[in-house]
């Protein structure tokens, strides 16, 4: 058991170290890149070039330069912003985070509860006028791009309709923290939660729905059946256990992927200064060392929740733990 | 044996789907009695129509293309139509199942203990503790062994022969009148069908339940059935006590069955087979099912379905009884 | 992932059409999207005779004739100050400026075509890079297995490692900044073949494995083992035993493909990395209308409603298909 740990934790050190590899070269080795060029700004001279890769160390063989950025963010944590400069990157990382995870935590509660209502419902009523309408609105919310959504969204309550009575509480874009006001956070937020939800919502629903047709046809629901369960006890008891095992696994590496920076075009399109958003902006403005940083957190978090996926597998799904 | 004495009485049941090609009927007017603590084996072949007998009585056929027409009396209630919340209250209460493949039958998420508290706690008022311990009484009452460590398996857990002693356990849980068996020893091994054979044995005794066996394996029907139906495409075509039947076997098909059994004692010869297939569903011929393949067959078995006839004990031919006995020694093959 | 026991029989692509022919919402769709297809193709056309414009050029001063007297096509705002200005909204009749101008003066519906040709275009054909390289590493990976299973594997798992979409926008970013330059290779920051092969590029491990895993499957089948019994060469084997059954998955999953990468490049052109000006793609309409928002919301509106039914329609044909050709198939979209 611990050498399986063992091996998991040095296979997720290999695979960060492999990204963060690709990252540096896709950034400073790509034919073309000229890092110091960026920085000194544009129509600099050649002098101010060869001093500003004198400066960052941008003259070195690449190999340094990799282990010297990759000291600066783990070891030191004083890796600064190539833009911002001075700007220590981690702590804006830090700093950013709780943004992130206040917006997708709200998201993932509202995209489950109702995914799992409309699946259910759905698979219940199977065929019926009920469940063709329910995947309609699945099929709909999985077809609007999320940032398309977002401006919808912006539009409808900052815009039109903001002085109705419908949208009036909505408060400017941005993020208010919850230390400062509980109510002004949750206002701020609920707007982006349905929106950054309505694509998971679309996706898990239709899932779920398949799964539990499926797991209706199997042998131990007529046993269920045949016990005396009514339909319901035989849908939530039984059926809906066995099928909330694909949704769970799924849901892992989607919240896992999303807190690492995958709501990028929600934060963006809502001025939530999230990991996302801070992500696109390093992207921007080609802000390599905090491009380096943003991108390994996100993996991280990948790499991490495939880990926690895995082991929730073993832990939900009775039959999976002969094999550990 | 009058009606009033029959646990079970099912009368001119016939179970059709409706297809896009027409309606198919699969269990063609079939009736029998099942008396208290009776073991009844119903023997056929694959889609003989037994299932489908047995999983009407409990409306648990789940297609909604099914059709069941006919009579299925249970202690003076009827079955075949009966409300949801009444047959929900018969299921698992008064009238039992247990399954063929005894991996599938059980809910891979949750612990046979949990599984069968949930049967007990359905249609008992017990406390949890209660119905805990009447759940490891029976795990013991079907031989389980340990069943104080074992009852927190999982279905996947146990083996084969382990896994049908928790179902059957389970299906005994409220002690039923009636349990219906469907294959319960085909998907096991040779020696643990013995076992569960022996378990069915004692469960009339134990709890006083009648047992619809339902097989195609003689020698499953031989050992523990005291009445035996035997079915051929959707109908009823012999129906005798178990003795009787081996002793006296009356219509060309059981013959063809019992004279393909190999015998342990006595000459060894070749094995007849029964020439042919039964017909297709939708295309039964208009006569005796059996007719194309009958060695015996006359021109008045191709017009009309032979009706059950009662002597010696009811078999659905138009071969007089006199005609019978030579006829049934005759080589099967040319 | 599907179980196929035997080979395809004959006749099964002529009954698994005759399936998808019988399936009214799949054809509908179908007629969804030629209509569409069509109706980009024929942008030029409607650049040059129905809106009168250069929708890739900008329209500062112009004017046009609107109920009788001219209008500024970029006009002063309507607020009391008159500051900023407002582009022409909509006419609601066929003709320049339908749908309105954008803050360049362009013609919005004519944008809305050319971009759909772009759109559709790089969705596609990355679409067919995407499925043509899964199809070939899933076949040669499971089919081969030992060393080159091993090394494929962890190529595709390492690829897939990195958040998929931040690769999409990493490799966008420094591609569409710089251009390409390796060796013989030149491509200009603006060409489309860009976004079409990183789009191409990014979710082949997400179909190789699928593929990979039928091959698998496949390969130990009995069928299968019976031509390696008698000594049939690999190739024939894949050629003639392997091959359909992955190609009806290659069918399955085209359109699914396709609208996800429709989705991609939208996201992509929308923060400015995917589609460059002054080409249009529906990302890059949506992106210039959000400065546009709360005047002339149907410059954002618009090519999204565009996308929505390009990817319900999608949809709908991938469920057809897979209805059609493989009913126990379980795919993830």
């Amino acid at each position: 058991m611990l050498s399986a740990i063992i091996r998991r934790l040095i296979h997720m050190i290999a695979v960060l170290f492999g990204i963060s590899v690709l990252v540096f070269l896709i950034f400073f080795a790509t034919p073309g890149a000229n890092p110091a060029a960026r920085i000194a700004g544009r129509n600099a001279s050649p002098q101010t070039i060869a001093r500003v890769e004198r400066q960052f160390g941008l003259n070195k063989p690449l190999p340094v330069q990799y282990g010297l950025m990759m000291k600066k963010l783990f070891i030191t944590q004083n890796l600064t912003s190539f833009v911002n400069l001075g700007e220590k990157v981690v702590p804006q990382v830090f700093r950013a985070a709780p943004i992130t995870l206040s917006l997708v935590t709200g998201a993932a509660v509202i995209w489950i509860g109702f995914a799992v209502l409309i699946g259910l419902l759905a698979a219940a009523f199977r065929d019926t006028l009920i469940d063709r309408i329910l995947m309609i609105l699945s099929l709909i919310g999985i077809s609007m791009p999320v940032f398309w959504v977002a401006t919808m969204a912006n539009l409808i309550t900052q815009g039109q309709f903001h002085h109705s009575w419908l949208f009036s509480w909505v408060p400017p874009l941005g993020y208010v923290p919850f230390n400062t006001s509980p109510l002004g956070w949750f206002k701020a937020l609920i707007i982006p939660w349905f929106t950054l939800a309505i694509l998971y919502i679309g996706l898990y629903a239709r899932v779920l729905r398949a799964a539990l047709i499926e797991t209706m046809q199997e042998d131990y629901i007529r046993t269920a059946r045949a016990k005396g369960l009514s339909e319901r006890q035989v849908l939530m008891h039984h059926a809906l256990r066995s099928a909330m095992i694909g949704i769970v696994t799924l849901f892992g590496l989607d919240f896992g992927a999303l807190v690492g920076g995958g709501a990028l075009l929600t934060e963006v399109v809502f001025g939530l200064q999230g990991i996302g958003y801070l992500t696109y902006q390093a992207l921007e403005t080609l802000d390599l060392p905090m491009i380096l940083a943003t991108v390994i957190y996100a993996s991280v978090f990948v790499v991490m929740s495939n880990a926690v996926v895995d082991i929730l597998y073993a832990v939900i799904d009775p039959r999976a733990r002969q094999a550990r | 044996m009058s009606d009033s004495q029959a646990l079970l009485s099912v009368r001119d049941l016939s179970v059709s789907f409706r297809t896009r090609g027409g309606l198919i009927r699969a269990v063609d007017g079939v009736s029998f009695d099942v008396l208290p603590q009776q073991i009844f084996g119903i023997v056929g072949e694959s889609g003989s129509g037994k299932s489908l007998t047995i999983l009407s009585i409990l409306n648990l056929i789940g297609d909604p293309n099914v059709i069941i027409a006919g009579s299925i009396r249970f202690a003076g209630q009827e079955l075949v139509g009966a409300p949801a919340p009444v047959m929900r209250s018969i299921r698992g209460n008064k009238i039992a199942m247990i399954f063929q493949d005894p991996m599938t039958a059980l809910t891979p998420v949750h612990t046979i203990g949990a599984q069968i508290i949930e049967q007990i706690r359905q249609h008992r008022q017990l406390s949890a503790a209660a119905a805990h311990q009447r759940m490891l009484d029976l795990l013991d009452a079907v031989g389980i062994p340990d069943p104080r460590q074992t009852f927190r398996r999982y279905p996947h857990e146990l083996s084969g022969g382990q896994r049908q002693r928790a179902v059957i356990a389970m299906a005994l849980s409220c002690d039923p009148a009636l349990l219906l068996a469907d294959e319960p020893t085909t998907a096991l091994d040779v020696t643990v069908q013995a076992q569960i054979l022996d378990l069915i044995r004692d469960l009339r005794i134990k709890f006083g339940s009648s047992i619809i066996l339902i097989t195609h394996n003689l020698g499953v029907v031989a050992e523990v059935a005291d009445q035996v139906a035997v079915m051929y495409s959707g109908r009823i075509v012999e129906q005798a006590n178990t003795a009787d039947l081996f002793a006296n076997p009356s219509h060309p098909y059981s013959w063809g069955l019992l004279g393909s059994m190999p015998v342990l004692d006595g000459p060894r010869k070749r094995l007849a087979a029964i020439p042919g297939l039964p017909p297709a569903l939708d295309h039964r011929p208009p006569g005796c099912a059996f007719a194309p393949r009958c060695h015996f067959v006359r021109a008045a078995c191709e017009t009309t379905p032979p009706p059950l006839r009662a002597a010696p004990h009811p078999v659905a031919c138009i071969i007089d009884e006199h005609e019978r006995t030579s006829l049934r020694m005759e080589p099967l093959e040319q | 992932m599907t179980e196929v026991k035997q080979r395809p029989a004959q006749g099964y692509w002529a009954l698994a059409l005759r399936k998808l022919m019988r399936n009214r919402s799949a054809m509908i769709s179908v007629l969804v999207l030629v209509l569409i297809v069509l109706s980009c193709l024929s942008a030029p056309w409607y650049a040059k005779y129905v809106s009168h414009t250069n929708p890739f050029q900008s329209n500062l001063s112009g004017t046009i004739m609107r109920h009788g007297h001219a209008v500024e096509v970029l006009g002063a705002a309507d607020n009391p100050l008159k500051l900023g200005i407002e582009p022409i909204g909509p006419s609601g009749r066929l003709g320049p400026y339908m749908l309105g101008a954008d803050q360049q003066g362009r013609d919005v519906a004519a944008r809305l075509l050319y971009g759909g040709q772009n759109s559709l275009l790089i969705s596609s054909i990355a679409a067919i890079i995407t499925l043509i390289l899964a199809g070939l590493t899933g076949i040669i990976a499971g089919f081969f297995g030992g060393f080159i299973d091993a090394a494929i594997t962890w190529a595709l798992d390492a690829l897939w490692a990195f958040p998929v979409f931040l690769l999409a926008i990493s490799l966008s970013v420094v591609l569409i900044a710089h251009g390409l330059d390796i060796g013989p290779l030149r491509l200009d920051a603006s060409s489309l073949a860009l976004p079409i092969s990183i789009i191409g590029i990014i979710y082949v491990p997400y179909v190789a494995r699928p593929i990979r895993a039928t091959v698998l499957t496949l390969r130990q089948s009995e069928f299968v083992l019976a031509a390696i019994g008698i000594g049939a060469s690999p190739w024939r084997i894949v050629w003639r035993d392997i091959l359909p059954n992955v190609i009806s998955t290659i069918i399955v999953f085209a359109p699914l493909i396709i609208a996800l990468n429709l989705l991609t490049e939208a996201a992509l052109s929308f923060l400015s990395i995917g589609v460059q000006a002054p080409a249009a793609s529906w990302g890059t309409i949506i992106h210039d209308g959000e400065s546009l928002i709360y005047t002339r919301p149907l410059v954002a509106i618009a090519p999204g409603l565009l996308i929505v039914v390009t990817v319900i329609a999608l949809n709908i044909l991938g469920d057809g298909l897979r209805d059609a050709l493989d009913p126990r198939a379980k795919l993830r979209l």
